[in-house]
């Protein structure tokens, strides 16, 4: 089994946002044009608590990251949640 | 006993409006309904809901002769009911189906017993008044299988308490439930204790109206988070199709005449897990999860939310349990009920039903994509 190093968190690549807001997209059927940092996720995005769930493990898996479930209840808006994942663990990469 | 008036709990859900259908295919009794947030837009939904699963010309028309709904909360004394219906009900009610549940695996944990462990309690109470009053010949409550918790090897109907533990709240509550149904079975009411395991949609069409644990486990699996799961090659899955359980479960209360006991109203046809998730993730077009043998699994390769996830799914990906079907057995025998085998083409169904009803996302490549091939 390969040991699983872990990095320091570090600021969201251009890229990653890109991830994130396609996956949220994905997920919640809304135009990626239409995602915002401000908007919040429940209420404007429409997004249910198995969404919520959904969202973050594709996002862990996606982007390499471990996320503390404890810290997805802080999570209210698209910037709440590019702050959690900026401030998760990475991964290393696998060889 | 010819049936009059059955009480049924929990028949917006996909085994109480299956218990409806059935109750209203199959006798000539009055059915009342008790749904909590009694509405309009509610009634609309119940009767759709109805249509979907009770599709057929014994269904024209019948709702507004044979159907009453009634607005109440089984976490409410009294079920909420107000003194005028309760004492209209009360001496007409034959029998009381108790399908009201709250099947949340993770959080949600006050709700659940509420409704659950106190809500059984008032159905109780409620029992023990129409039964008082009236003609009650017995309770059908709607338990699971899985009030046996972390216990292996082979379970007995008559057992409850082997001191087991509990993967989640949602099996305590409904094993706190089954020692209240104890309590009340002692003072004399009669309760047939029915535990399904897993409920799915039903079997030509896949059909359901609720996303439950099963169907959150193939939603993950359709997002490829999974990429390995340990599982112990004999685990196996149990899946029981909804208009399949509902039949039993009727069957099974006429069958008891009025008497009490339990039933496990489980599928004697299992699928094996390895099989079944290697079978949903080729249908599904994404990589199959890397399977590792064993028990006593450290998660330290599996961290994070899908760890958290994983911990939720894994009693049930590593079960081996067997159920003992002597009492289910026995009420069935010579009945015209058959159980269906969970194979891969009823899986696909199930699938197929969650692709069109958008609880999946079609992605853009897969094999899914080619599902009008599939017989």
């Amino acid at each position: 089994m390969n040991a699983r190093e872990r990095r320091p968190a570090g600021e969201l690549t251009a890229q990653e946002k890109t991830t994130v807001n396609r996956i949220l997209s994905a997920i919640l059927r809304v135009p990626s044009v239409e995602i915002e940092g401000g908007n919040l996720l429940r209420d404007d995005l429409g997004m249910d608590s198995v969404q919520a769930i959904e969202c973050l493990a594709v996002l862990e898996k996606e982007l390499r990251l471990v996320v503390d479930p404890e810290r997805a209840f802080d999570v209210k808006t698209v910037d709440d949640l590019y702050t959690l994942l900026r401030t998760s663990a990475r991964q290393a990469q696998e060889p | 006993m010819s049936l009059r008036c059955a009480f049924i709990t929990g028949g917006m859900g996909l085994l109480g409006i299956n218990l409806v259908v059935e109750l209203l295919r199959t006798t000539t009794a009055r059915v009342v309904v008790l749904v909590r947030e009694f509405s309009d837009e509610k009634r609309a939904k119940f009767m759709q809901d109805l249509r979907a699963f009770g599709a057929g010309s014994w269904s024209q028309g019948v709702e507004g002769s044979r159907i009453e709904l009634v607005g109440g909360d089984v976490a409410k004394p009294g079920l909420g009911l107000s003194p005028d219906l309760r004492d209209r009900l009360a001496p007409e009610i034959d029998r009381i189906y108790h399908a009201a549940a709250l099947i949340k695996l993770m959080g949600h944990e006050g709700e659940v017993f509420a409704t659950n462990t106190e809500g059984t309690r008032n159905l109780l109470d409620f029992a023990v008044q129409c039964r008082e009053r009236g003609r009650l010949d017995a309770v059908v409550h709607v338990s699971t299988a899985a009030v046996s918790g972390d216990r292996q090897g082979t379970i007995l109907e008559r057992e409850l308490d082997a001191g087991q533990h509990f993967n989640n709240p949602y099996e305590k509550s409904k094993f706190d439930a089954e020692r209240i149904v104890e309590t009340y079975r002692s003072g004399g009411l009669n309760v047939l204790v029915m535990r399904t395991s897993a409920i799915v949609g039903t079997v030509a069409e896949g059909t359901t109206n609720n996303y439950n644990m099963f169907y959150l486990l193939l939603r993950f699996l359709s997002e490829g988070v999974f990429e390995h799961i340990p599982i112990p090659t004999e685990a196996h899955f149990n899946l029981v199709p909804v208009d399949a359980a509902a039949k039993a479960i009727v069957m099974i209360s006429h069958a008891a005449h009025g008497g009490s006991g339990n039933f496990h109203v489980v599928n004697p046809h299992e699928i094996n897990v390895r099989h079944l998730l290697e079978s949903v993730s080729g249908y599904l077009g994404v990589p199959k999860p890397r399977f590792e043998a064993g028990d006593g699994v450290a998660f330290h390769s599996f961290e994070g939310m899908r760890g958290a996830l994983l911990h939720v799914f894994y009693p049930y990906l590593t079960n081996r349990k067997r159920f003992d079907m002597r009492n289910t057995n026995a009420a069935l025998n010579g009945q015209p009920f058959e159980w269906p085998r969970i194979d891969d083409a009823l899986v696909r169904r199930l699938l197929d039903f969650c692709f069109d009803s958008g609880y999946l996302r079609r992605r853009r490549e897969g094999r899914h994509e080619t599902r009008a091939h599939h017989a």
